[in-house]
């Protein structure tokens, strides 16, 4: 018996027009070649002195100003991503590896809550470490992180094993209730009438809705629309032989400090010195304000910066005990 | 019918299409941001007042966009170069058009608010116009890249697959910077960098980059084949072809009928946070529907071989929502357990984006046999002003979503948290269940209302093909006689 081959459906393949070249074609690839160079050689261009100018390590004035800024406002926790403590690490990851993770159980478990049971805890967890976290920047200060951090993270343990039930907190957790209580510190310390003139409520209802400031109705710290600014200026940068007498001149708990932070002294390869002079501004007293500014301009600062790589540095190592 | 296009211009089509929408898919969210957080952070203007003014800024880019479409559509209709009347504003207009993008991204340093606010209207509605002229040509080269209706569906599906990908090109960019930055300066140094948007600004850099590289890769690889009528058409009759033409009318106002599908992104992050558990997720939800989205397209360039584009086109809608339907149910059903319900709802969301596949391709090809179909009833060759046409409805329809989609949440009676230490507040069980059917049921409904103008259009492949043949043979006939004139 014959066997029927089954003839394989095969779809006809539609002939191809051949073409001639495109006329343009040689234009077209030189014209391509030149705009890809131009267009990267100009980006570059762009991109670097925008950076430059804007990048502000790369500038001893305004890593000074970021600096001086923070202080002024009573953050000197965000003043510390300026300082030399940060050349070979994130911020972040240095107090966590330092100063949280000891602490950290990775067996613990949290049982579920709503939104609000969270977040009441955290609004009592917050209220119950703001006077350790007080009394920890009076007797320190933020220059020294270490005792601050150390003792603010061992008495968090135990608070928040004592309101949740559970030690199942993480390094975000911890963070959070660091910043949240630096934010209230900041509140209160703000510049606002109290401090600006030593008059109350009453003279900041008065004045300032005389002015048609609006103050809200809470605003029991009546610190709304002041800011602290800082104008710098380069005072010097030192030439060579002052750069190896200030890195030969540091005591050995700075040259501690360095180490710890990852630097020798042979990585410093410039020093400046910025003025910086705070610069009240709001709304209010204006009168009251400028006298301030007065008072801020007999009193600069002279920030010490060093520069390692590209990037300049507050250098805190003084300060720290 | 003949092929005529190398296998490579296939390709460098597509990749041409990359190119143009890494850059333009990147700009709009990103600028946002950057001008809302950076471009004058420090300068001493109010936060506040920037922000304000940025739904102005880009409302006003929206209106430019939109007359530009048309603008654009009618010029590139009338151009006549030796490179084609399309070709030439893709490969020429992407140079200021990569170099504006970038000049976004550089804030001149002001602390004179209205300086500030002049410069944002002005600099981002030049982008928009800029970025017009070269988008809005690339979307209609299909049309004129073959004669061969079945060649052109092939590029323009896989040029538009490349499309979907580029307009997300720049999610990875941003990151990928990112990773480069923190290598090269450190962790905390890169943090400050990016704290003043300078991981923003290199980004541009790249995706405009990458957008001038791969269109040159395009320009002189791919060429134009289906000769431009050389009369010139007035405006008035430009617009009369277009918009009184029944098949292009029905193809543009699917856009309009389907502008509530967009509906979904509105609520995506409080579906990741209150279904899901985490804002984290949100990602997690839009990458399978992404996935879904690319394969969606392999599948309908299939279908396309095997039906026509209105048969492709009801199918797909219908399927669309179909497992809208099928999310809504399964989630019900489950109910808002994060641990039960994550799972099953990413796997749904994969194929709830297999018909995205289906809006991004078929209205491209239905619109090349519209052009064909133009052409050969008035004998004008209108590709410009007929995908003008179907983008402007496109910018009329996302405008429509983005007014409707935030007033669905009003409805759903959303109740934002007033605790300063939680983020997003416990919700009722009816905006919960609202929050579903605001991603799930409404996008569904105004998928089949997209579907409805379809019922209308007749160009199916018998027609098609017919139109196509009988305009070979009239270019054929043209080309003899020119060559007979031309030897006398």
């Amino acid at each position: 018996m014959a066997v029927k081959e089954k003839k394989k459906k095969t779809k006809p393949q539609a002939e191809y027009e051949k073409q001639p070249e495109s006329p343009t074609k040689k234009f077209d690839v030189t014209y391509a070649i030149i705009s890809v160079i131009a267009i990267i050689v100009l980006f570059s261009v762009l991109v670097t002195v925008y950076y430059k100018n804007n990048y502000i390590m790369f500038s001893p004035e305004k890593v000074a100003e970021q600096y001086v800024e923070n202080t002024a406002e009573n953050d000197g926790y965000d003043a510390l991503k300026y300082t030399v403590l940060i050349k070979n690490t994130k911020f972040g990851n240095f107090i966590s590896e330092n100063y949280m993770d000891k602490y950290i159980d990775e067996n613990a478990v949290a049982p579920a809550m709503t939104a609000e049971e969270k977040g009441d805890k955290l609004t009592l967890l917050l209220d119950r470490m703001y006077p350790v976290f007080t009394d920890l920047v009076d007797l320190y200060g933020f220059e020294n992180y270490d005792k601050l951090f150390s003792e603010y993270f061992a008495e968090y343990v135990p608070c928040y094993e004592e309101i949740y039930g559970n030690k199942a907190f993480t390094t975000d957790d911890m963070f959070s209730a660091f910043e949240g209580n630096l934010s209230t510190y900041m509140d209160e310390y703000a510049y606002n009438c109290e401090v600006l003139y030593g008059k109350g409520k009453d003279y900041a209802e008065y004045y300032l809705g005389k002015n048609k400031a609006v103050l809200s109705d809470d605003d029991e710290k009546y610190s709304a629309g002041y800011t602290i600014t800082a104008t710098t200026s380069l005072v010097r940068e030192y030439d060579d032989d002052e750069v190896k007498a200030y890195t030969s001149s540091l005591t050995s708990s700075q040259k501690a400090a360095y180490e710890q932070f990852g630097i020798s002294e042979n990585d410093i390869s410039a020093v400046a010195e910025v003025k910086t002079v705070r610069v009240l501004s709001g709304v209010g007293d204006q009168d009251a304000i400028a006298q301030k500014n007065v008072e801020f301009a007999e009193h600069p600062e002279m920030i010490t910066l060093v520069k390692i790589g590209h990037q300049w540095y507050v250098d805190f190592t003084a300060d720290i005990d | 019918m003949k092929r005529y296009m190398k296998k490579s211009e296939i390709w460098t089509f597509g990749i041409g299409l990359f190119g143009v929408s890494l850059l333009t898919g990147w700009m709009p969210d990103y600028t946002y941001t950057f001008f809302n957080d950076f471009a004058f952070k420090g300068s001493g203007i109010d936060p506040a007042s920037i922000t304000k003014m940025l739904a102005y800024v880009f409302g006003f880019a929206g209106i430019v966009g939109a007359v530009c479409e048309l603008v654009i559509g009618y010029l590139v209709d009338r151009t006549r170069t030796k490179w084609g009347k399309i070709r030439p504003w893709i490969g020429f207009g992407v140079i200021p058009m990569a170099v504006v993008a970038m000049f976004v991204f550089i804030a001149p340093k002001t602390g004179n608010y209205k300086l500030a606010v002049a410069w944002m209207f002005i600099i981002y509605a030049l982008y928009t116009a800029a970025a017009c002229a070269v988008e809005s040509p690339a979307g209609c080269f299909g049309a004129c890249c073959t004669p061969n209706p079945e060649e052109r569906g092939d590029a323009i599906s896989i040029a538009s697959i490349f499309k979907a990908i580029g307009q997300s090109g720049g999610m990875a960019v941003l990151p990928a910077v990112g990773f480069a930055m923190k290598a090269i300066m450190g962790k905390q140094q890169y943090k400050t960098a990016e704290g003043q948007g300078l991981d923003l600004v290199i980004s541009t850099a790249v995706c405009a980059l990458g957008c001038v590289l791969f269109t040159m890769i395009f320009f002189p690889n791919n060429r134009e084949r289906v000769p431009y009528t050389e009369e010139k058409v007035s405006l008035k009759e430009s617009l009369k072809f277009v918009f009184t033409n029944k098949n292009l009318l029905m193809v543009s106002l699917t856009k309009f009928t389907g502008f509530g599908r967009g509906v979904y992104s509105t609520v995506s992050l409080y579906i990741a946070v209150y279904l899901l558990g985490s804002k984290d997720l949100k990602i997690a939800l839009l990458l399978p529907m992404g996935i879904g989205t690319a394969v969606g397209m392999l599948i309908v360039k299939k279908l396309l071989k095997m039906l026509d584009t209105k048969k492709v086109y009801i199918v797909c809608c219908l399927y669309g929502a179909l497992s809208l339907t099928v999310l809504f149910v399964v989630s019900k059903a489950i109910g808002f357990v994060p641990k039960e319900l994550t799972i099953p709802f990413l796997i749904i969301n994969f194929f709830v984006g297999l018909q995205h596949g289906n809006t991004n391709l078929t209205p491209n090809v239905m619109i090349a046999d519209c052009v064909d179909e133009i052409e050969w009833k008035t004998g004008k060759r209108q590709e410009g002003l007929c995908y003008a046409g179907f983008g402007f409805f496109s910018k009329v329809a996302a405008a429509l979503t983005k007014s409707f989609g935030p007033a669905l949440v009003v409805w759903a009676g959303y109740v934002t948290s007033t605790n300063a230490n939680v983020a997003y507040a416990t919700q009722s069980q009816t905006t919960l269940d609202r929050f579903l059917m605001i991603y799930t049921i409404i996008p569904a409904i105004f998928v089949l209302g997209q579907m409805i103008p379809i019922f209308f259009y007749d160009l199916n492949g018998k027609k098609r093909d017919m139109i196509a043949k009988e305009l070979q043979e009239r270019r054929e006939k043209a080309a003899a006689l020119k060559t007979t004139g031309e030897e006398a």
